[in-house]
């Protein structure tokens, strides 16, 4: 069979295919009057106060950061340098305005210091990525942020993923083991490994689309 | 996979690239197809979404110690050059490269010259205090800026950080650390027990190496900027330069550039656990009735099997049981009652693999007894339960049933909100209790969301609490009978609460592990 391009048509389909594991936009970025106290106190210098902002987004951000960078280390850095810059421009922020988006811009910014400097790199797996990107109808940098109802079908999918497969998920996203060490773990090799995770992903996926269909 | 040998084929080209194995070709290949076959990209497209979700759902818990690490760089920062930070953040990366090394080269010229005036007025070279936050101890003294820190003294941050600056320009900021600082006319040497460090380090000349070690290994610096963190293993990941990493363990040394990661010390983390367990059970043992106490506090506690023929013992360890049978401890375990009741904290953590088998069984032969501690009389109420399912109720969820001073019996339980125990697969589940009362259920490394089971009147009554990931059950242990007994996989006198599975590993401890030491012990070997 010849492939077959894709229309537009094709990919308002596809876009219809993914419900249940698309991200929303704009989440809860109304400050709240506990949010504008802690966000003045730090732009007065309060350190404290600015320890408490990090602690309260820093696991929101990282996992905007975790979407764009596979690296998990790189992820941490980059969610690392954009606190350092933002406590470095506090005095250029708006306390009436919510903390988050501004945080976010900021690593927006970090973000794409880190895409041109990995671009000097020949990595071509960014350019297949980019064009999954297109194909998703996403933009990387955009200000989506995970459907809450879609990460519980999440947990609750590979909670029933069949075989070993849910451990492998776990192993490999939640506590960060590379294919390398995973493969060396159970004596397969590492293209063994991401073909396996490959296959649990294709299972999620199929689980998710049902519990948003249900 | 697939019916679609196209997608099929593609699927593994994906599969390919994700492992880093594909040719240069064989990536062209799949960008043609992605670009041109709108299955092939539903797929693909379908394959990113999913992948992105789960590193959004794992990123999105709060690190432990990231708070600590941002706030020791705000204050690097803050202490850089302040014309060199200006530099940094308004010129292009072209002209930023030429005015860093300007900068560089000035900031080098200023180190020397500072080094030399050291020395020229007799001052000994050494460490002072840059910074410190509140709950900074140096000799379990408050640290005051500007002090100097004697050879072998020893800091610990708390929560919190505090800033060495040595005369040669090396800076180090400790983040949540405990370390003892040592220093001699050419080197400098840190022990890091716990925490993390970032290093700034000039390039130092042949000799005069900076080393960090931790209980895992070494660091050995000639110049650079990294940073290291110590949990139950010791992390590194270099920002610029080369550092050495050698492991305790085994002597072997790898050099991490800059951008590269490494990890020393999981065997040891295993050992030290071992070594603090109050009882061990890696089902090594091969063969005949006993399972073997290999537990670091020496308190012997066998098990013996009560019915061989219904077990396996597995190559490569561990114990399948095939039918309901029960290990058990021939005689009481006083002091490991004595050791829970004088910490009032206790951590359960079983290695097994479930099977379906275990769901199949009438709703009132549940939960089966994974570990449990009490008398041996089939109506004598436990210390402790940690079983699979709940009596007339879910087969799937692990329940932890916990007597104490404040309860008549083993309830109020608590049970996980979902059933982790299927499908069958291997996992890793613990129970915790704090001294405090607060009872978590771990799975897989993971604190999992948990119920409080009340059942005031059995268990028509039942209330199932809104899910948590932390559930009190007040009192003390002390209430725990000297002549209970453990037993692994069954009950005592209970012959339909035994446990059908695979077990890999089971231990105890007097107190409540952390989440790194949870970690630690699933990790490790799976």
């Amino acid at each position: 069979m010849s492939p077959v391009a894709a229309s537009p048509a094709d990919r308002g389909s596809r876009r219809g295919a993914l419900r249940g594991i698309t991200m929303l936009r704009g989440m809860d970025d109304i400050p709240s009057d506990d949010e504008c106290a802690w966000t003045r106190r730090a732009r007065a210098g309060d350190r404290p106060a600015f320890d408490e902002l990090v602690r309260r987004h820093q696991g929101r951000l990282r996992a905007w950061l975790a979407v764009r960078v596979a690296d998990a280390a790189a992820v941490d850095d980059l969610a690392q340098d954009a606190f350092v810059i933002a406590y470095g421009r506090l005095d250029v922020f708006d306390p009436t305005c919510p903390f988050y988006p501004w945080l976010r811009g900021i690593a927006l910014n970090v973000l794409r210091n880190h895409r041109r400097k990995a671009a000097a790199q020949p990595i071509a797996e960014d350019r297949l990525h980019r064009l999954l990107d297109e194909a998703d109808e996403r933009r990387p940098d955009d200000d989506e942020e995970a459907d809450p109802d879609a990460l519980a079908r999440l947990r609750a999918c590979i909670e029933r993923l069949p075989d070993g497969a849910g451990e492998l998920v776990r192993a490999h996203y939640f506590r960060g083991l590379a294919l390398g060490e995973l493969a060396d773990a159970r004596g397969r090799t590492a293209g063994a490994m991401a073909m396996l995770l490959l296959r649990a992903r294709r299972w999620l996926r199929t689980c998710l689309e049902r519990g948003a269909a249900a | 996979m697939s019916d679609d040998p196209r997608i099929e084929r593609a699927l593994r080209l994906k599969a390919a690239v994700d492992a880093g194995d594909a040719t240069d070709d064989e990536r062209r290949a799949l960008e043609h197809d992605a670009a041109g076959d709108g299955a092939i990209a539903d797929a693909l497209a379908g394959d990113r979404a999913v992948d992105r979700l789960l590193r959004y759902a794992a990123a999105a818990a709060p690190a432990a110690s990231f708070s600590a690490v941002v706030a020791a760089r705000i204050d690097a920062e803050a202490d850089a050059p302040r014309f060199l930070r200006g530099v940094r953040r308004r010129l292009p990366p072209r002209r930023g490269v030429i005015a860093r090394r300007v900068a560089a080269l000035a900031a080098a010229l200023l180190v020397v010259a500072t080094v030399a005036w050291w020395h020229a007025r007799g001052a000994p070279a050494g460490f002072a205090i840059a910074d410190a936050s509140a709950d900074a101890l140096v000799d379990a003294a408050p640290a005051a800026i500007g002090a100097r820190i004697v050879d072998g003294a020893t800091i610990a941050c708390g929560a919190g950080r505090l800033v060495l600056r040595h005369d040669d320009g090396t800076r180090l900021t400790l983040a949540a650390a405990r370390a003892v600082v040592t220093t001699s006319s050419a080197s400098i040497a840190l022990r890091l027990e716990e925490g993390a460090v970032i290093a700034d380090v000039p390039r130092r000349p042949p000799g005069a190496d900076l080393r960090i070690a931790t209980p895992h290994g070494e660091a050995v610096v000639l110049g650079t900027r990294f940073r290291i963190s110590v949990g139950m293993t010791t992390a590194l990941a270099v920002e610029e330069g080369v550092v050495r990493l050698v492991d305790a363990a085994s002597g072997r040394a790898a050099d991490v550039g800059a951008g590269g990661t490494a990890t020393i010390g999981e065997a040891a983390a295993l050992e030290r656990l071992r070594g603090e367990a109050l009882a061990w059970y890696d089902f090594a043992d091969g063969g005949g009735a006993i399972a073997h106490d290999r537990g670091g506090r020496g308190l012997r506690l066998d098990l013996a099997l009560s019915d061989p023929a219904a077990a396996t013992w597995l190559p490569g360890g561990g114990l399948r049981l095939d039918r309901s049978t029960l290990l058990a401890t021939p005689g009481p375990a006083p002091t490991l009652v004595a050791a829970c009741a004088r910490s009032d904290a206790l951590t359960v953590v079983a290695d097994v693999t479930t099977v379906a088998d275990n769901a199949d069984d009438p709703a009132d032969s549940y939960p089966k007894r994974i570990v449990c501690l009490g008398p041996p009389t089939a109506d004598a109420t436990h210390c402790f339960s940690l079983g699979q399912g709940l009596f007339l109720g879910d087969r799937g969820v692990f329940d932890l049933r916990l007597r104490t001073d404040a309860t008549s019996d083993d309830r109020p339980s608590i049970a996980t909100a979902a059933a982790h125990a299927l499908p069958a697969r291997r996992l890793v589940i613990a129970a915790v209790r704090a001294a405090d009362g607060a009872c978590r259920l771990v799975v897989d490394g993971r604190t999992v969301a948990t119920r409080r089971v009340d059942e005031p009147t059995g268990p028509a009554s039942r209330r199932l609490s809104p899910a948590a990931d932390s559930q009190r059950l007040p009192g003390a242990l002390a209430a725990w009978s000297a002549g209970s007994r453990l037993a692994v996989a069954g009950d005592h006198g209970r012959s339909t609460r035994g446990w059908l599975g695979v077990l890999h590993r089971v231990a105890l401890f007097d107190r409540a592990l952390s989440d790194d030491e949870l970690r630690a012990l699933t990790d490790v070997e799976r």
